[in-house]
């Protein structure tokens, strides 16, 4: 771990430096987990001195969604997020908006507007923006946020409930100390590289304190307010006035004055409604299906980028034969990834190791990694050794929806078919499927891992032996040690360097079968502007959206 | 002997009949020698050929995995036709003995199946497949048995309709005052005669039964892949691609629809051949 | 009158009671319970009774249903397991979808079938009669979720139009309501079309066969009339109830209908309900379907009894 002062050193001469460049009041340094740059201010553009556009307010936008949440609270599941994102906000955020790079994370500063951390890494003091304001909703008022509200929301985020799912992402944190009105102070038993993008997700969103069912309401600092809904139709958000992140303009955001989410559960639909206007934009597009889209209709406007969703077939290492790795390995060997990724994104795809390619701040290139060179022969070898020469026999479980996990699978089959392996496919339904990931009852099952700019989250959460997230029995104490060591490492070059050794030794254990993602792409309408999605936890960046029209 | 002539002439006679027993044959052929007549094993994945248009090579297009479509159809027929052959023979076999019974015997019986049937018929009956797939588990055993339940209480209802209107005929009446066993009416004097009736049943179910599976498996439930069905190639990724790939939903949906059509047209002439009221027509 | 009515109410209710009860254990034969499902992903789960327990799923089946039903007489349907929000309130929502779309649908299956059955009836064996019946069987044999997806797709293609995709109640904006409805509505109805084109057909054959048509034709009157006054409302008997008694299978084809046209209606309810093993909100679907089919049978034979004096209430 290198020694703090030397690194803040290096992060107040980097911002100075930009202070320089940008011609605009830089604010105070803040130590960011990314390598790829330090937080620039909210509000100023990064870098260059590019014109600033000319920016309209006012109007509405509609975009659609597959499927409704069975609750808003942020803290618990996983369905809430994608609906309550523009209603909270945490104590960082990742900066968005169309002068930000596609596939660059880098955390700034929001309900927080500074932070130290301690020599020792333990430590985070965070100062609380002044004047923030809640929504002018009962019983919460409009009244003012303050360190008191983030300490609830601690409580909340760490509480050992069955449905906080993402405790993991914070567990490390074993205290939250309120110390005045705008200052809190968390304390955590380790030193954690994650902390500050973890932080920038919705589930680390802040609450107001009130005895509300947050189940019910949501009530946040966020750009919008969720005026209304109606179950399994749509969800109408409308502008909070007094938001404290300003606009290219100087003024406050958002720039429109309100959103709809629509619930079209079929994907044709939901093509075919952007196709006839009555959508606005969609910001998750597979390649082949936007392709069509926008040749029908050239007007659209599209953004191309990777997916990192990485879906997956999961191995549980309990079950005989999987328990033996080379029988692991020998499945890696069978598979073609290239084509598995093709056939996801109807023709072109990317492969993706344990971290997907799209983090292409953390990922080791696939071609680097052991066992992802498709080799039919070696395969067959390592199944003879294990004592599997006449064949062997897996099945897997899945969901019917979404469809990827059948891609992935079927053409899985045809590849270990090659190589003497029998996979059978069973189609379960949700509740089954949750059931027997519970009860470690199965052999491979198909799921997709959590999208999130940190690569923790891709590591540690799934493999280490005493994670929640870890769903398949791993336990390899080497892989254990060097997850321990990359969260710990807040060096970016340092935790690059622990990182890569993790894919190799993940790339030997093959516990998790990645195959790849396809190309995905928002597709806007040519009045909306300001729209870029970023891969970052479910929030989707609407507050940067305005309309020429 | 007459009436039967007549019948027979009938039917052949009419050009929906005969449209109709064409298309079925050719889907029995189909079902039958499928394998044997593919262009390409309907497993197969070609990673070069995912997702192309209808061509001369592929003549109906290959889908998301570069799977050869036609072949994917031609093989399909035997799954899909089988689970509604299947599911069908059993819903007959119960439905017409429950309505036979409780039609003829009446009482106590009656009212119980009765009651049961109409309780059983006001739950759609997608709804109740969904729920007894949910409990069956997957698999076309499952499959087959969930489509026939909810075949069944139909068919008790309209054996049960035929039934009664035959009882009280005279030659029943008869043969009760000569002293025959009620079992015995049932099965050499009852069934014949509801016989005409359970033939169309049979053959407006098979159409039914096959309507079914496509919507099951559109809902994601239904024959497990990869073994294709024409149900389950309309769901799933196919759905997904629909909008790009469209071959790959369409060719299977006008496999159900022909199928269907030939059972239900084949229903139909046979339930106006069997017309009394038509008798003495061309 | 009164009393027909009053019986046929009182016979209602251990048919409610059956379907109620059937779905109910169904349901809970069915492996996992909504507990699981709230959990969503979650890897590692403690200690559920608690959950289990403030759901009231330890206790026995009679004991949770006959809580249901004691719930239902006073009105209170109970909170969904999911949601944790009333269910009466989401079943009141969703119902005037499904009506609205389940009345359209055979209003449109009346005036495609109805028309087609007179033709086909009057010109018997001819070209006319085998051309209608190909068609409206043909309507009959599509799945109506394929029709209803190519339909989406090739209008959004050739026509950058779709049906509306947000729900707007017929009192809010008729016309909105109806450019929503036209198409689901037309596909769900081309489907029953032949089976009011087949009874209206058989129905109208039977009374044109009759002596007091022949009658009618002998004293000089011409076909149309001869069809208009006699004919036709004696075949309207047998039709009304024919869709009366499709009208359980019509609800079914609601569920994928409305799945396709993002159709917040009781179908997808249900649908949803049995995938979350939501108890208490699939009962209070399953209930809200039952009285529907009822009060549809029991107008059904009102109707019936209305055209034809003959049989009013025997």
């Amino acid at each position: 771990m290198r020694s703090s002062p030397v690194k803040r050193g290096i992060a107040t001469l980097l911002a100075a430096l930009f202070a320089l460049a940008a011609c605009a009041p830089a604010q105070a340094p803040a130590a960011s987990g990314a390598p790829a740059g330090t937080a620039a201010a909210s509000g100023a553009p990064a870098g260059t001195a590019a014109p600033k556009p000319a920016v309209k307010r006012g109007g509405t936008a509609s975009i659609a969604f597959s499927v409704d949440p069975s609750h808003f609270d942020p803290h618990r599941g996983t369905t809430a997020q994608n609906f309550v994102s523009v209603v909270y906000d945490g104590l960082t955020q990742f900066k968005t908006g169309p002068d930000v790079p596609p596939g660059t994370h880098v955390i700034e500063p929001a309900l927080a507007e500074k932070w130290e951390i301690s020599p020792d890494g333990k430590t985070y003091t965070f100062s609380l923006r002044k004047g923030v304001k809640f929504h002018d909703v009962a019983p919460v008022g409009g009244r003012e946020l303050t360190s008191d509200d983030v300490a609830f929301s601690f409580d909340r985020i760490l509480a050992k409930d069955a449905e906080n799912i993402k405790r993991g992402l914070f567990d490390v944190v074993t205290k939250v100390d309120a110390v005045d009105k705008y200052t809190v102070k968390l304390t955590l038993s380790q030193p954690f590289a994650p902390l500050l993008a973890n932080l920038g997700t919705v589930f680390a969103s802040i609450l107001p304190r009130a005895s509300v069912d947050f189940k019910k309401v949501a009530i946040g600092t966020g750009p919008f307010v969720l005026k209304d809904f109606e179950p399994k139709s749509k969800y109408v958000y409308l502008k909070n006035p007094a938001y404290w992140q300003n606009g290219l303009d100087g003024k406050p955001l958002p720039y429109l004055d309100g959103w709809t989410q629509v619930i079209i559960p079929d994907e044709g639909a939901r093509t075919s409604a952007l196709r006839a206007g009555q959508l606005d934009f969609t910001d998750l597009l597979v390649d082949n299906l936007a392709k069509q889209l926008l040749q029908s209709n050239p007007a659209l406007v599209s953004e191309k980028f990777p997916g990192n969703f990485s879906v997956m077939a999961r191995i549980n290492v309990k079950e005989k034969p999987l328990d033996d790795v080379r029988v692991r390995q020998a499945i890696s060997l069978a598979l073609d990834r290239q084509a598995i990724a093709n056939a996801l994104g109807g023709g072109t795809g990317i492969v993706n190791g344990p971290i997907p390619t799209a983090l292409t701040d953390w990922a080791t290139p696939v071609g680097e990694l052991p066992n992802f060179k498709t080799d039919t022969a070696k395969a067959k070898q390592l199944l003879a050794e294990a004592g599997h020469a006449s064949g062997l026999k897996l099945t897997a479980i899945l969901q019917r929806s979404p469809q990827n996990r059948q891609i992935i699978l079927e053409a899985m089959q045809a590849q270990l078919k090659i190589v003497g392996i029998d996979l059978q496919l069973q189609f379960v339904e949700p509740a089954e499927l949750q059931k027997r990931r519970v009860d470690r009852n199965y052999q491979l099952m198909g799921d997709n891992l959590t999208p999130s700019a940190e690569p923790d989250t891709y590591t540690y959460i799934e493999y280490h032996s005493k994670s929640s997230g870890n769903v398949g029995n791993y336990n390899d104490p080497a892989l254990d040690q060097l997850l321990d060591k990359e969260r710990a490492t807040t060096d970016p070059a340092e935790r690059k360097k622990v990182l890569r050794d993790v894919q190799l030794r993940l790339a030997e254990d093959q516990f998790i079968l990645t195959t790849g993602d396809p190309y995905y792409h928002s597709v806007f309408q040519p009045y909306v502007k300001g729209f870029r999605f970023s891969f970052v936890n479910q929030r989707i960046a609407i507050k940067n959206v305005w309309l020429d029209k | 002997m007459r009436r039967g002539y007549g019948r027979a002439r009938r039917l052949a006679a009419s050009p929906l009949g005969t449209f109709a027993v064409v298309i079925l044959v050719a889907l029995a052929t189909v079902a039958a020698a499928g394998p044997l007549l593919v262009p390409y094993d309907p497993l197969v994945q070609d990673a070069l050929a995912q997702a192309k248009a209808p061509s001369a090579a592929h003549v109906l297009g290959t889908d998301y995995l570069g799977r050869d479509v036609l072949s994917r159809v031609l093989v399909g027929a035997r799954p899909s036709l089988g689970v509604g052959l299947a599911a069908v023979s059993i819903a007959i076999a119960l439905g017409s003995t429950l309505g036979l019974l409780s039609g003829f015997l009446r009482g106590a019986f009656d009212l119980l199946v009765q009651r049961a049937v109409e309780v059983a018929l006001t739950l759609p009956g997608l709804v109740l497949a969904l729920a007894l797939l949910a409990i069956f588990g997957s698999g076309t055993a499952s499959l087959v048995l969930a489509i026939a339940l909810v075949l069944t209480p139909g068919i008790t209802r309209v054996v049960r309709a035929a039934a009664l209107a035959v009882g009280t005929e005279d030659y029943i009446e008869a043969a009760r005052a000569v002293g025959a066993r009620d079992r015995r009416i049932v099965f050499r004097h009852v069934l014949p005669n509801a016989a005409a009736t359970i033939v169309v049943l049979a053959s407006l179910s098979l159409g039914n039964a096959i309507l079914f599976e496509a919507a099951l498996s559109f809902l994601g439930l239904g024959i497990q892949p990869p073994e294709p069905s024409w149900g389950n190639m309309l769901s799933g990724p196919a759905r997904q691609y629909f909008e790009v790939a469209p071959w790959m939903a369409i060719f299977p949906g006008i496999a159900v629809s022909l199928a269907v059509l030939g059972f239900n047209l084949l229903g139909d002439t046979l339930r106006d051949a069997f017309d009394p009221r038509l008798a003495g027509t061309t | 009158m009164q009393r027909y009515l009053l019986r046929r109410l009182v016979l209602a209710i251990p048919v409610l009671v059956g379907v109620t009860l059937l779905a109910a254990g169904l349901i809970r034969l069915v492996p996992g319970d909504a507990v699981l499902v709230k959990l969503e992903e979650a890897g590692h789960v403690t200690d559920l009774s608690a959950a289990r327990h403030a759901l009231g799923l330890d206790r026995s089946f009679p004991e949770q249903y006959l809580t249901w039903v004691a719930g239902v007489l006073r009105g209170d349907l109970g909170l969904s397991f999911i949601t944790e929000r009333p269910v009466l309130p989401s079943v009141l929502r969703a119902l005037p979808v499904t009506v609205e779309l389940a009345v359209l649908a055979l209003v449109v299956a009346a005036f495609i079938g109805m028309p087609i059955g007179v033709i086909s009836a009057v010109r018997r064996d001819r070209w006319p009669d085998h051309l209608g019946r190909l068609v409206s069987v043909a309507g009959l044999s599509m799945p109506s979720f394929w029709i209803g997806t190519l339909v989406l797709l090739y209008f959004s293609l050739w026509f950058h139009w779709i049906p509306p995709i947000v729900y707007v109640p017929l009192l809010e904006d008729p016309l909105k309501n109806i450019q929503q409805f036209a198409v689901p509505a037309i596909a769900l109805g081309a489907h029953f079309s032949a089976v009011a084109m087949r009874m209206t057909r058989s129905a109208l054959l039977d009374v044109l066969g009759q002596d007091y048509v022949r009658t009618a034709y002998a004293k000089g009157l011409r076909e149309r009339a001869v069809l208009v006054r006699h004919a036709l409302k004696n075949a309207l008997i047998p039709v009304v109830t024919v869709l009366g008694v499709q009208f359980s299978h019509l609800l079914g084809g609601t569920v994928l209908i409305e799945t396709i046209f993002s159709m917040p209606g009781l179908g997808r309810l249900t649908l949803d309900a049995i995938v979350q093993r939501d108890y208490p909100q699939l009962q209070g679907d399953v209930l809200a379907v039952g009285v529907m089919v009822i009060a549809v049978t029991l107008a059904v034979d009102l109707t019936y009894g209305w055209l034809n004096p003959r049989i009013r209430h025997a």
